[in-house]
């Protein structure tokens, strides 16, 4: 059994009378420590397909499975639950708590599993260390980079050691190098630590580096086998 | 149904014990300083203009009463049964040299006097006028109450016998100025008319006016023979220590006074300070309801923009799994932090200017007071319940501020919230 496993699903929005599938039926295995690319234009369904394995929103049809449990029944507050345990996010842009330092970001997420204070801040403090941010545990996301904001996020999600972690474009907004660097992080942390990561970007540059890659088209998995040897 | 509600009452109980629902809720209160301040401040003004109104009604009401009670009234009067119902000559007590039963070394008893009441006609050679006629005993009298120091003009009765103490007011009507003649044309126990001279010793003027318009004080032993009442009063007046019991001070003097007697205490004697009190309170009450309502749309106006303009980063806060109990205890925090903040720098306020109104605000000059009874000068003053009322108030105007905001924020869904990024 995969760690992910969506079977068949279809995402309909419907704003305003006008009906867009998203998604068209799409089935897709994670299994636990892979480095998965989600790649595809603009309006492909990446979001759409990571928001569903997220469970931030539910399929029109077909079942997503973390771990064997099916993302459709618990409640909303169940949901969250499985979140804050479960999964670790990494957004496009505007990740961080902005009225939190680097290290409360990073310690927010424990904070909310229940972490007692003493254990969760020298965590943070390493976590940091080992996206390289050190000497920036103090400062507000205001007060850093782009990549470094996006670094802080990746030490957050993995903070609250969840089965896997879901990138969507994290590199969009970055430079190639601070998009390079960001990349090498989460290899890193995937090779070293067995972190599982599903990442969704349209960047040819990282697609190239990928060890697996799934193509979305069009709300579809477009089969196109693409995996790299290590 | 009814067990989801007390499980989310219960989750969001326990969020507001979470020290980083208060650390998130004080930054975020701290990011907007501007527009927090502004809210603040409106609050601040609001508690202080409130807790100021209160202050000077109640200051108004206390100085009405401890007017009413110093100038004549007393805190207790002590007369025949039926007197209150039918003041008149007809009940009358005996005159005695010293309180009855243990009274005389009450502790609670400051000063007592007796007095004869009744009333009668008054002619100067220029002009005539109704007045009621007060036998007292001067000394004991002006232990009791403010007419000594109330003299404008003459003296305190002075040493010459058939002397009288005239109201500023009915002198002018009178048209006669210290050492003039007066005669009084009273009626005795028996309704004989009787008229007897006197000459103005002195003229008064006290707080208040129907003093001042229509009362002649004479010599109690002058008084008694002419009204054929030797040895007989109206009332006994009692100045008690104002940190006393005055209700149990007031069952001691019904137990020594014994049968054919009748206490009241200054409330019962003059129900209408006690509405006054009342009606004070009322109008201080509600310039505070107006305060606190408009307080109360100030903060949710607020917090309604601020969880507004934060979408994307509560559709953040969302997927990373902050139960919706705690985003919603971290914006009651931030509407309680708003609002509790206000208090403290309105009470603040209040010290400051309450401290700078210490002896009070002179009200002699106006005609107003005076009509109230109220005294000379009005001294700010503020109960227990006038520091717990506001503050409840603050704490509750807090939470019903952020309903709306933390239900705001409960539509918020995270692959919503962040698709508009
Ligand atoms: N909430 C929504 N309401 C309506 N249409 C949506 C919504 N979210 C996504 N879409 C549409 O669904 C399609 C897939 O979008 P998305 O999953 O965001 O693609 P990607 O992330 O690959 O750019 C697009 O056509 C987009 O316009
Ligand atoms: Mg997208």
């Amino acid at each position: 059994m995969a760690l992910i496993e969506a079977r068949g699903v279809t995402k309909v929005y419907e704003t305003r009378g006008v009906r867009t599938d998203a998604l068209r039926g799409v089935d897709l295995d994670v299994e636990a420590g892979e480095f998965t690319v989600l790649a595809g234009p603009s309006g492909s369904g990446k979001t759409t397909l990571l928001n569903l394995i997220g469970a931030l929103d539910t399929p029109s049809a077909g079942t997503v499975c973390l771990d064997g449990a099916d993302l459709s029944l618990p409640s909303a507050a169940q949901l969250a639950d499985l979140r804050l345990h479960s999964l670790g996010f990494v957004f496009q842009a505007f990740n961080l708590i902005p009225v939190l330092s680097a290290r409360e970001n990073v310690e927010f997420v424990m904070d909310l599993q229940g972490v007692p204070a003493r254990e969760r801040r020298p965590r943070a403090i390493s976590l940091l260390e080992e996206v390289g941010l050190g000497a920036l545990a103090d400062k507000r996301p205001m007060e850093m980079s782009g990549g470094q904001q996006q670094r802080v996020a990746v030490a957050r999600a993995i903070a609250g050691k969840p089965q896997i972690v879901l990138a969507d474009e994290p590199t969009a907004n970055l430079d190639s190098a601070s998009a390079a660097q960001l990349l090498d992080l989460m290899e890193s942390l995937n090779r070293d630590r067995g972190v599982t990561f599903l990442f969704s970007t349209h960047d040819s540059r990282i697609i190239d580096r990928a060890r697996r890659t799934v193509h979305l088209s069009d709300g579809l998995v477009v089969e196109r086998a693409s995996s790299r040897a290590a | 149904m009814r067990n989801g509600f007390l499980q989310r009452a219960g989750a969001t109980l326990r969020a507001f014990v979470e020290p980083s629902t208060w650390r998130l809720a004080w930054r975020n209160v701290g990011r907007n300083g501007r527009r927090s301040a502004i809210v603040l401040c409106a609050a601040a003004v609001g508690v202080c203009g409130g807790l100021l109104t209160m202050a000077v009604s109640y200051g108004t009401a206390l100085a009405m009463v401890e007017t009413a009670i110093a100038t004549e009234l007393g805190h207790l009067q002590i007369h025949a049964q039926g007197f209150n119902d039918d003041p008149g000559l007809a009940h009358r007590l005996p005159q005695m040299s010293e309180l009855g039963g243990d009274l005389a070394h009450d502790p609670a008893i400051l000063a007592w006097a007796p007095r004869l009441r009744t009333e009668g006609l008054a002619y100067s050679s220029r002009a005539s006028a109704g007045t009621r006629v007060v036998g007292v005993d001067p000394e004991r009298e002006s232990e009791l109450s403010l007419l000594e120091r109330s003299v404008i003009a003459g003296e305190y009765f002075g040493p010459k016998k058939r002397r009288a103490m005239l109201g500023a007011d009915l002198a002018a009507r009178l048209r006669v100025e210290t050492g003039d003649k007066i005669v009084l044309s009273i009626q005795d126990k028996d309704g004989e008319m009787v008229s007897e001279l006197f000459r103005v010793a002195g003229i008064f003027r006290t707080p208040l006016p129907e003093l001042d318009q229509a009362t002649i004080f004479v010599r109690l032993h002058e008084l008694q023979p002419i009204l054929g009442v030797v040895g007989e009063i109206s009332e006994t007046a009692i100045r008690a220590d104002p940190k006393s019991d005055l209700p149990a001070l007031a069952n001691r003097v019904r137990a020594a006074s014994g049968v054919g007697t009748e206490v009241h205490t200054w409330d019962q004697l003059r129900p209408i300070l006690v509405f006054l009190v009342a009606f004070f309170e009322a109008q201080a009450g509600a310039m505070y309801g107006a305060v606190f309502i408009a307080m109360l749309f100030g903060i949710a106006n607020v917090m309604l923009m601020a969880v507004v303009e934060r979408i994307p980063e509560f559709g953040i806060l969302g997927a990373l799994g902050m139960p919706p109990a705690r985003i919603g205890a971290m914006i009651v925090a931030e509407s309680l932090m708003l609002s509790l903040l206000g208090l403290a720098v309105g009470i603040g306020l209040t010290f400051a200017v309450i401290a700078l109104l210490g002896d009070g605000i002179d009200v002699s000059r106006f005609t107003m007071a005076r009509a109230y009874g109220v005294g000379f000068r009005i001294v700010p003053a503020l109960r227990f319940s006038d520091w717990t009322v506001p503050s409840i108030a603050a704490v509750a105007t807090a939470i019903v501020a952020s309903l709306a905001p933390v239900l705001r924020a409960r539509r918020i869904r995270p692959a919503e919230a962040l698709r508009h990024v």
